[in-house]
């Protein structure tokens, strides 16, 4: 058994807006162990950022956990202090994000930057540090790091500076890597490069790795599980052969047809109809019930439970409560159907 | 589709001058001739030169050498439809307001109820309620601001419509929607469509054609299914490799192939098999 690196236990984080309580998160269970890439996939507004971030502590001012715990390492740290996350974050723990630029001190060269992270979480001496940070950047495909280590940001392209920020983040050997949207401002062959990096660098060092994003196709190509999340909470997780290739819950098979690679074996493009539910008093049942085809009645009046398929596969639909009618699944993807 | 010839773009360059030592060529001596009713995808990476090509179609820019020569029909309406709704459509303008505009710059009476009844069938096909008529862009989704566009574009019966990256800042599940509405108006109203993406897989869905463009040129052209099948050029066949599909055990055993983008294009595009042009040297 893998040590359990993340564990988040019936997670809630609410939001403080002038309209009311946004409950953005709404009950997740999740972990993940050393070695592990999970995807969790969704709509933009489903959670899957505020889940990370909650995680990190890193939730804006109006935010804040309600209910749950997070543990990183067996250890709880749902209520650390700023003090105590400020020594994990790049340490323990660490995130990437869309916007590389974003992260990166415009003005400081990229060697500096990682060695800030070296000198905050391993008392190292500076020329350790330069030593490691030069390490770092040839290990993320920088090539002539020596070279390119007094650059600024500016002087690197959008898949370089990628490069750069993956090698600070994972400088201090973290044991954790959220990814948030890391690809996804990328161009495909610069995409598939850093995904390829991601699975060396998991290969090499065993980190856990939680790759947040709504690209199915970069889904199929690293992770060993996948979560699908819709309206603050999961309702579909599995391995990826069971998220892909068996999908049960009604909101998977609607994010599966919607990919055109898919709609060319099939005809038409098929789409989800209608928007996600407000979060500010979300709906009492099934949050997915209005937009679903197949909902039954008791999904506008009681949350599903989580159906257990198989020892990794659970999916949150009154479908697979044995009185539901039996509905075969409308899409069945095929490994190999390329 | 007739197969008459609606556009040709010969030797078409835009060179935009930077300073005395730095020329970006962004569109270099392209060639690509578009026909009245088809689909034509063009696809590449950012900074290859589709937004400039489709620009120049609109006539936003004037090429720098090159011409483009019009078919039988003369000149076609052209519409334009851009990847952020949010800075194509005004803010200050009701949806109504935006769907009539271009008749009101085109000098048309656009307040006769014939143009009402125009707009509101118009609004119904790309999925706007009634009501959303006097909102403002501010207060819709990107999902409806895309359709508002589409509907302007509509407004002026376009003959050829050029769609520039239509779905890119959109959600996963609008895109599906909006790529199927664009389809089901194409084949309602029979324009032909320049649709620009950098996603593949909606190229390959939606066109009947496909061009492939790097550093400015085209290195390849082909029937769509011709070229995800057969690619022949390395460069189109290492831009298909690092398409990510949906399916785990395909994916993981997948090699992807590495092309080195300062190695020389070719000089000159050869037609290898009937319709599917490639660069060769």
């Amino acid at each position: 058994m893998a040590e359990k690196i993340l564990e988040l236990e019936n997670l809630a984080v609410s939001f403080a807006t002038l309209e009311g309580e946004v409950e953005a998160v709404r009950g997740v269970d999740l972990s993940v162990q050393a070695g592990e890439i999970l995807c969790l996939v969704g709509e933009s507004g489903c959670g899957k950022t505020v889940t990370c971030h909650a995680a990190m502590h890193l939730l804006p001012s109006n935010g804040f956990i309600k209910e749950g715990t997070i543990k990183l390492c067996g250890q709880d740290i749902t209520h650390y202090g700023e003090r105590e996350m400020r020594a994990l974050r790049g340490g323990t723990m660490s995130m990437i994000f869309q916007d590389p630029l974003g992260t990166l001190n415009p003005t400081m060269p990229i060697g500096q930057q990682i060695m800030e992270v070296l000198f905050k979480h391993q008392q190292m001496t500076r020329q350790e540090a330069k030593q490691r940070a030069l390490e770092m950047l040839s290990m993320v495909g920088i090539e002539e790091p020596e070279a390119r280590f007094d650059l600024q940001p500016h002087f690197f392209s959008g898949g370089m500076r990628q490069r750069c920020v993956i090698a600070a983040a994972l400088a201090a050997n973290p044991r954790l890597l959220f990814a948030d949207e890391a690809t996804t401002a990328l161009d495909v062959t610069v995409k598939a490069k850093i995904l390829d990096l991601l699975l060396a660098i998991r290969r090499q060092t065993n980190i856990a790795i939680v790759f947040v994003t709504h690209d199915l196709g970069s889904v199929a190509r690293i992770a060993d599980r996948v979560a699908v999340m819709y309206a603050g909470r999961i309702v579909e997780v599995g391995t990826a052969e069971e998220i892909f290739y068996e999908p049960r819950h009604p909101y998977t098979w609607g994010l599966l047809s919607s990919l055109p690679a898919f709609a060319r074996e099939n005809g038409e493009l098929k789409y989800i109809p209608g928007m996600p539910p407000s979060l500010i008093n979300p709906p009492a049942g099934d949050a997915f019930a209005s937009r679903n085809p197949y909902a039954l009645a008791i999904d506008y009046q009681k949350m599903p439970p989580f159906f257990k398929l198989s020892a990794t596969h659970a999916a949150a639909t009154w479908l697979l409560d044995k009185r539901a009618p039996h509905i075969k699944p409308p899409i069945s993807m095929k490994a190999g159907y390329n | 589709m007739d197969n008459a010839i609606m556009l040709e773009l010969r030797k078409v360059s835009q060179h935009f001058y930077i300073h005395k030592n730095l020329t970006v060529k962004a569109v270099d001596e392209l060639d690509l001739t578009i026909r009245r009713g088809e689909v034509l995808g063009l696809v590449g990476e950012s900074g290859c030169g589709k937004s400039t090509v489709a620009r120049m179609i609109a006539g936003i820019y004037q090429p720098t050498a090159g011409e483009l020569v019009f078919g039988g029909r003369g000149k076609p309406r052209v519409q334009l439809i851009f990847q952020d709704s949010a800075a194509a459509l005004n803010p200050r303008m009701s949806v109504a307001e935006i769907i009539l505009e271009p008749l009101r710059i085109q000098g048309q009476d656009y307040k006769s109820p014939a143009i009402r009844r125009r707009m509101a069938e118009l609004m119904e096909q790309v999925g706007l309620a009634e009501r959303l008529a006097g909102k403002l862009p501010g207060e819709l989704s990107g999902g409806q601001r895309q359709r508002a566009a589409i509907a302007r574009s509509l407004m002026v019966q376009p003959e050829l419509l050029v769609a520039d990256e239509p779905i890119a800042s959109l959600d996963i599940s609008r895109q599906a929607q909006i790529i199927s509405l664009m389809q089901r108006l194409q084949k309602a109203y029979n324009f032909t469509l320049l649709f620009i993406a950098h996603d593949l897989s909606v190229v390959r869905y939606i066109s009947q054609r496909t061009g492939v463009m790097l550093k400015g040129k085209l290195v390849e052209l082909a029937p769509t299914e011709e070229l995800f099948g057969h690619p022949e050029h390395p460069y189109t066949k290492a831009l298909l490799s690092a398409i990510p599909v949906p399916d785990p055990l395909y994916e993981r055993q997948k090699q992807i192939l590495d092309y080195d983008t300062r190695q020389p294009l070719g000089r000159e595009m050869c037609e290898k098999r009937p319709g599917h042009f490639v660069r060769v040297s």
